[in-house]
């Protein structure tokens, strides 16, 4: 036992780090979110009745939140605070006669809470105005604090919501089909400098296990996508890179699979396996700078780094990394053993027939 | 002998062949004609006017079908022996490069027969001559160098079409993506050199790198 662990520790690592991410990912909440606010316009002068709805709150009694309206400099707290529910609330401003404005503003509503930290929803108010010529005045100390919810949660965003879970599967996917292909890519090198055939059973089985990889990152990217772009598949230089990712080592597989001599298979599929892998390389590189992509960090989104300023995101992420790439591995690893046995099996029925023969 | 001689006098024996052989040839030639006039009979249904995009992807599909299969006999149009005579004579660089300089010739010429179909018969919206002739030149070679190292592969493989094509497609679209970029910009009249100079570089590295790429693996492929 302790030399396995001695010699497998990876393994238990790896399944260790996945299940965390599998089950950390599932396990904490998101942070609280404004849902729904109403109405969204008023003008100035006007005492506006807020009705807020919220999303992951326990709002109680005897600890009201804070609650503000903010656009740029202007800044309003709430005279009155009326809790409805854990998820609903009612706020009152008395809108300053003069906002210093002449035309439309838009207002966020900012929402400061002892357990859900600080949160808010964009533009959700409108003021109008007609008077620019006096500056508004604050209605109370410009005193807001951000600070993070108490508990452990992941980012409330707009169109993402619970679904930005998935960051923890779909992207790590990606990584490890990446690296077991770069793996390939190795092997197939190192299989036309040394006609070694191990070399040769490993870039086929990294493939193999990569293109597993890549099959369901596309199932869990078309799931995300329908839930947050409205469609799973759109014209994006991401997903057409995956797309013919699979072409091209699916191709792979049927030249590996019309080529019946084991030496010239090796040698004709790691050609290919070379040739196919520096310009896949190349077109995912190439190709995101001929046309946006709705992915973040592309056509001006936001990266998801600057999502998380609080990095709660992160540790979960590395962890179903370290964990998917480990048991890539493993998979891979085990395909490779059951295939040389399977070799070594043949050769035992091959050689008494050869021996007959001479 | 050096390699520029090996490779002159392998593209002398590639247009001897051919010239022997002229109804292969013409087999292409015909090939590009009728696949157009095929577009253009099925076009022709409405009477409606072709949009430029819709012109450009035909214009491109075609050549890349023509190419594919123009380009898929260069490894087994001669038997097995005497591509072997030849492996003994010369160096497998020169047997590769003579293969691209013969094809890269061989698609110039079926990219102007089928530009000549293509204005004759559906019109053309290019605006800028100069531009969309590089353009057609680069992407010609690109056609030819890749794909005369894919043929190289599937000839191992007893090269059926199914395998050339699913072997080639995947790998093209990188190309065939820059080449409609290309030549949208090509069909704007003001277009000028310096709009396209980026993405012009990047085909030059793209057709650069494919040579160096076959440079490299042929020699890997042709030893049995």
């Amino acid at each position: 036992m302790l030399n396995l662990l001695r010699k497998r520790w990876w393994k238990f690592v790896s399944v260790a780090f996945l299940l965390v991410a599998l089950v950390a990912g599932m396990y904490f909440p998101l942070s609280s979110g404004i849902t729904a606010v109403g109405p969204e316009k008023a003008t100035e002068g006007q005492t506006l009745s807020l009705a807020i709805t919220t999303y992951n709150t326990n709002f109680e009694n005897n600890k009201v939140p804070k609650v503000y309206l903010r656009g740029n400099e202007l800044f309003f707290c709430a005279n009155a605070v009326t809790i409805l529910s854990p998820v609903n609330l009612t706020a009152v401003f008395n809108i300053p006669d003069s906002l210093g404005i002449n035309g439309t503003k838009p207002f966020n509503v900012v929402i400061d809470d002892a357990v859900g930290g600080t949160f808010f929803l964009r533009s959700a108010v409108v003021l109008a105005g007609s008077n620019p010529s006096n500056g508004a005045t604050h209605t109370c100390a410009k005193d807001l604090e951000i600070h993070a919810s108490a508990n452990m949660s992941y980012p409330y965003r707009e169109i993402l919501y619970e679904s930005i879970r998935n960051l923890f599967y779909h992207v790590p996917l990606w990584f490890a089909m990446l690296l077991l292909l770069v793996c390939s890519f190795g092997s197939s090198i190192a299989y036309l400098n040394s006609n070694n055939m191990l070399y040769d059973v490993f870039a086929k089985e990294a493939a193999f296990v990569a293109m597993l990889f890549g099959a369901l990152g596309i199932v869990t990217g078309m799931t995300w996508a329908n839930f947050t772009w409205g469609t799973p598949w759109t014209n994006d230089p991401k997903l057409n890179g995956a797309a013919v990712g699979m072409l091209t080592y699916l191709a792979y597989f049927v030249l590996r699979g019309s080529l019946t001599q084991r030496d010239q298979r090796a040698k004709v599929s790691a050609v290919y396996g070379i040739f196919a892998f520096i310009i896949y390389i190349i077109f995912i590189f190439v190709l995101p700078r001929l046309s946006d992509s709705l992915h973040p960090g592309n056509g001006g989104n936001p990266a998801f780094s600057n999502y998380d300023l609080d990095n709660r995101l992160r540790p979960v992420f590395y962890a179903a990394v370290i964990g998917f790439t480990g048991i890539g591995y493993w998979i891979m690893s085990l395909r490779i053993r059951y295939t040389l046995l399977l070799e070594k099996q043949q050769e035992q029925i091959d050689t008494p027939y050869e021996s007959m023969v001479s | 002998m050096n390699l520029a001689q090996e490779v002159r006098y392998l593209v002398a024996k590639e247009l001897l062949l051919e010239w022997r052989q002229k109804y292969a040839l013409g087999g292409i030639a015909l090939y590009v004609v009728s696949t157009v006039f095929v577009i253009y009979t099925s076009l022709n249904q409405g009477n409606e006017e072709l949009a430029k995009t819709t012109w450009n992807v035909l214009f491109w599909i075609t050549l890349l079908f023509t190419a594919v299969n123009a380009i898929a006999k260069s490894f087994t149009q001669e038997n097995r022996e005497r591509n072997l005579y030849y492996y003994t004579l010369m160096s497998p660089q020169a047997v590769i490069l003579s293969k691209m300089v013969y094809n890269a010739g061989l698609m110039i010429l079926l990219t102007v027969i089928a530009l000549a179909v293509f204005t004759v018969m559906l019109g053309s919206p290019v605006g800028q001559w100069a531009i969309f002739s590089v353009v057609v030149l680069l992407g010609g070679l690109g056609f030819s160098f890749l794909l005369s190292m894919i043929s190289a592969i599937a000839a191992k493989a007893g090269n059926n079409a199914t395998l050339m094509a699913i072997l080639s497609f995947p790998v093209i679209l990188p190309l065939i993506l820059i080449l409609l970029k290309l030549s949208r910009f090509a069909f704007v009249a003001e277009a000028s050199f310096d709009d396209v100079s980026g993405l012009l570089v990047t085909l030059l590295a793209l057709d650069a790198m494919l040579v160096a790429l076959s440079f490299i693996l042929f020699p890997y492929l042709w030893r049995d």
